[in-house]
């Protein structure tokens, strides 16, 4: 995964509050730009990230057979 | 010489039979038709299996008795058969499962009819599933086209998920307790998985009476952790799917209600994104429209203050024009400049002409 460490949800919740600013009173268009380019990247390392991610699947050694 | 044929006390000649049946037909399974089914305190099953030409007596406990019985149905029994010094021979089960469709179709009647009113499938128990599970259990067969459909789908739809399959059977005799002691294993694991899903493809009511088992869907019901089952094609009900806490029409219908789509959450991500640029188109015209607003204000205000100052000037202009000596002169009045006393000279100015005259008298009025 990229982004240094951050998992997934975490880029999701940033980006949720990038784009939640947009709504809010704090808006300033002089920082519009700045946040709207910050946005963007982040979605595109969620999209890379949820694109690449493969499954770890184990099938158990265990047997349920009658014992 | 001819050879002594072996003889034995009753009770010797009962455990050398019995030795001999346990070495070759130990988990026979006998298919018949049930009669003469009788239950003793509760807690003891007789009945006989009949065909049209012979009859055997089964025994066992309620307990090991996963399917309700009645007298007419065709049942797959597993069983050890048995020479008991009091009772005579007999086959002790340790399965029973229905066999033909009408056979399980009444054996699913009855025993969901006992299980409703237990409450065992009732709403009120159903719990949610995780919505997005990090650890999920899979109960199947790694061998059935089911689990296959269902990695297949779940891969697509998301990743980055530890997946820890329990392979079982999923059909006959043996599946049901396979199935219990996996849903066992998970619920008891350290690293238990948030979620168990249990899952086999479809096929004809035989292959899937594994799934009406009372003891394995006793265990679904109990499970501390969700579940999730999908067993057969849409049309297809068994009773471990009325104990689910969640019901999936088919294994690839499980893997869709486990996780969402990975494509559905960047469309989203790119939607979200995408709806912040009429935010800034926004407060773009906002701000033009304030920009223009302050510059006709401005403009207006210029022009107010510059038709003021004319209106002033042309108003003090009046004003001006009223002091002008010369309109008095005009008016026929005239000017007198000089000391005024008699023998003085002074100068009178008139509007077209001045005279210079010499004061004869001056007489106060």
């Amino acid at each position: 995964m990229s982004g240094k460490n951050k998992t997934i949800e975490d880029k999701m919740t940033e980006l949720r509050a990038l784009v939640t600013w947009f709504e809010q009173d704090e808006f300033k268009l002089e920082q519009a730009g700045e946040k709207f380019a910050q946005a963007s990247k982040l979605a595109g390392e969620i999209e890379q990230d949820l694109m690449g991610l493969k499954n770890d699947i184990t099938v158990l050694k265990q047997s349920f057979e009658d014992s | 010489m001819e050879k002594a044929n072996p003889r034995f006390s009753v009770s010797d000649f009962v455990a050398v039979v019995n030795q001999t049946l346990e070495y070759a037909l130990n988990g026979v399974v006998i298919v018949g038709e049930v009669s003469g089914l009788r239950v003793s305190q509760g807690k003891w099953v007789r009945f006989k299996l009949k065909d049209d030409n012979a009859a055997v007596d089964f025994f066992g406990s309620v307990y090991q008795l996963k399917v309700p019985l009645e007298d007419g149905m065709i049942v797959a029994v597993q069983g050890r058969p048995k020479l008991s010094e009091k009772w005579g021979f007999s086959v002790s089960f340790q399965n029973v499962q229905p066999v033909g469709e009408g056979s399980i179709k009444r054996g699913f009647e009855l025993l969901l009819k006992k299980l409703t009113d237990e409450g065992l499938f009732d709403e009120a128990r159903k719990r949610p599933l995780p919505e997005l599970p990090a650890h999920i259990g899979v109960i199947s067969s790694t061998q059935a086209a089911g689990y296959t459909d269902f990695i297949t789908i779940l891969n697509e739809r998301f990743g980055g998920l530890k997946v820890s399959v329990a392979h079982t059977l999923v059909q006959g005799l043996n599946a049901p307790a396979q199935i219990t002691r996996a849903l066992e294993h998970f619920n008891q694991s350290a690293y238990a998985p948030e979620v168990i899903v249990i899952m086999r493809g479809g096929g004809d009511p035989d292959d899937l009476a594994a799934f009406n088992d009372e003891g394995l869907v006793r265990a679904i019901a109990g499970s501390r952790i969700p579940t999730l089952v999908g067993v057969g094609h849409e049309v297809d009900t068994t009773l471990a799917d009325l104990a689910a806490d969640v019901r999936a029409a088919t294994p690839s219908n499980a893997a869709q209600i486990l996780v969402p789509d990975r494509r559905e959450l960047v469309a989203e991500v790119r939607s979200r994104l995408g709806g912040v640029i009429p935010t800034i188109e926004r407060a773009i015209e906002r701000l033009d429209d304030e920009i223009r607003r302050l510059v006709d204000e401005a403009e207006a205000r210029t022009d107010k203050a510059v038709k003021m100052a004319e209106d002033e000037l042309s108003a003090l202009r009046r004003l001006l024009g009223q002091f002008d000596p010369q309109l008095v002169l005009k008016k026929g009045y005239s000017l007198v400049r000089g000391h005024v006393a008699a023998g003085a000279m002074i100068e009178i100015e008139r509007y077209k002409d001045t005279i210079t005259a010499e004061v004869r008298d001056v007489r106060k009025k």
